[in-house]
């Protein structure tokens, strides 16, 4: 047994690996020991297994759609080469969420990618869009209008830190627990829900500035129109 | 049990207000929380606030499962790296390296030897040569059709030159 060639023993762990994939759903501590051997099927299993939840921290975490993809493959990626030095201390998936969350900011680092500021104030249309999707229980209406609700989202997100803009996302959008987001971004659970809170309030008193910075821009042209119609 | 107020709010239920809207509190402390908010305008501004945000937020739909094509992918590029990770590591790679770069001297040698050979030729055209020579003082003044034939005309010859003043 000791004098079994290496690839012999790979292909013996793939063939266990898949007959326990086709009888029932393989553990995954067992999924990660044989990664961590080179079987390449317990890796594509494990990657399959966590796409999803991958994808919507790195969607958390960048703004442009066409760069999410690409950067979760090469979290999987990274994974895949230092899956060796994983020592099973903590769950898989925290492991691979903290990859995640790292290399969405080395990718922002190297994009330069810096926090949009908008100075100008919403227009009087997308007051009264923003106004209707919070207070109705309603979805943003078709595609176009739901890009452009984001966008006023985002606009009004501008005055938070990446940190807490990544915290808030996580949570609302893409439903993380605010244990896991701890754990990804290395807080304590209770950092993280006052953090949680004091944005919400943030993002809450730039929504209710806009509002009424909006609402006085608007009573000042009406004010305008009727000294120039009198 | 609201005793300490900071920007407006109560500090104590900041963490708690998170528990309270994703409902989490235990029921003792959600009531305990209802009735707070209830007496408290400033904690029940800045739960509106949590709500309105959350609700803000949500604006942002969650990421599609990127389908089944995308653990394919991943393995794809894997292989592609483990290939080229496999190339760097091969025994003839330091041989090859080697021989690029010894190829590369060559052509640099060959380049600077085909250079050196063009500048010299045109330095060396015979235009050139008969303005050179025409500058050089003349050390023979014995002319060419007597030129000494053997040994002893050409000392004579030297000799003579010397003797003139």
């Amino acid at each position: 047994m000791d004098h079994v060639p290496k690839y012999v023993a790979a292909s013996a762990a793939a063939i266990a690996v898949s007959a326990k994939a086709r009888a029932g759903k393989p553990d995954e501590r067992e999924l990660v020991t044989q990664a961590q051997k080179g079987v390449a099927s317990a890796f594509e299993e494990l990657v399959r297994r966590h796409q999803q939840r991958v994808t919507a921290v790195v969607g958390g975490i960048l703004r442009r759609r066409e760069d999410i993809e690409d950067v979760a493959q090469q979290v999987f990626l990274k994974a895949y080469v230092s899956i060796g030095r994983f020592d099973m201390r903590s769950a898989f998936s925290t492991w691979l969420y903290k990859i995640a969350v790292n290399e969405c900011w080395d990718y922002l680092r190297k994009k330069k990618v810096r926090p949009l500021t908008y100075e100008a104030d919403l227009s009087e249309e997308q007051v009264r869009h923003v106004e209707q999707f919070v207070n109705s229980g309603a979805e943003g209406g078709d595609a176009s209008e739901r890009a452009e609700l984001r966008e006023i989202v985002e606009r009004l997100l501008a005055d938070l830190s990446e940190e807490d803009r990544t915290m808030l996302v996580l949570k609302e959008a893409q439903g993380f627990a605010v244990d896991e987001i701890g754990r990804m971004l290395g807080l304590n659970v209770n950092t993280v829900k006052v953090r949680l809170f004091r944005a919400r309030r943030k993002l809450a008193t730039n929504y209710r500035r806009k509002i009424s910075n909006a609402q006085g821009n608007a009573g000042k042209h009406a004010q305008h129109g009727g000294s120039e119609n009198s | 049990m609201i005793s300490e107020q900071k920007d407006g709010h109560c500090e104590k239920f900041e963490a708690l207000i998170e528990d309270y809207l994703s409902g989490e509190l235990p029921r003792a402390k959600a009531e305990q929380l209802t009735a707070h908010f209830d007496a408290c305008g400033n904690c029940r501004k800045a739960l509106d606030d949590a709500r309105i945000s959350a609700r803000l937020v949500s604006a942002f739909e969650p990421v599609p499962d990127p389908g089944a094509g995308f653990a394919r992918m991943v393995m794809a590029r894997i292989n592609v790296a483990e290939r080229w990770i496999k190339e760097q590591r091969s025994f003839w790679r330091p041989f090859e390296a080697l021989a690029w770069r010894l190829a590369f001297s060559a052509v640099l040698a060959l380049a600077f030897l085909f250079a050196y050979g063009i500048r010299v030729s045109h330095q060396t055209s015979p235009a050139t040569a008969t303005a050179i020579s025409a500058q050089q003082p003349d050390i023979f003044t014995v002319p060419v059709s007597t030129a000494p034939s053997n040994g002893d005309d050409v000392l004579v010859a030297i000799a003579e030159h010397h003797r003139e003043p």
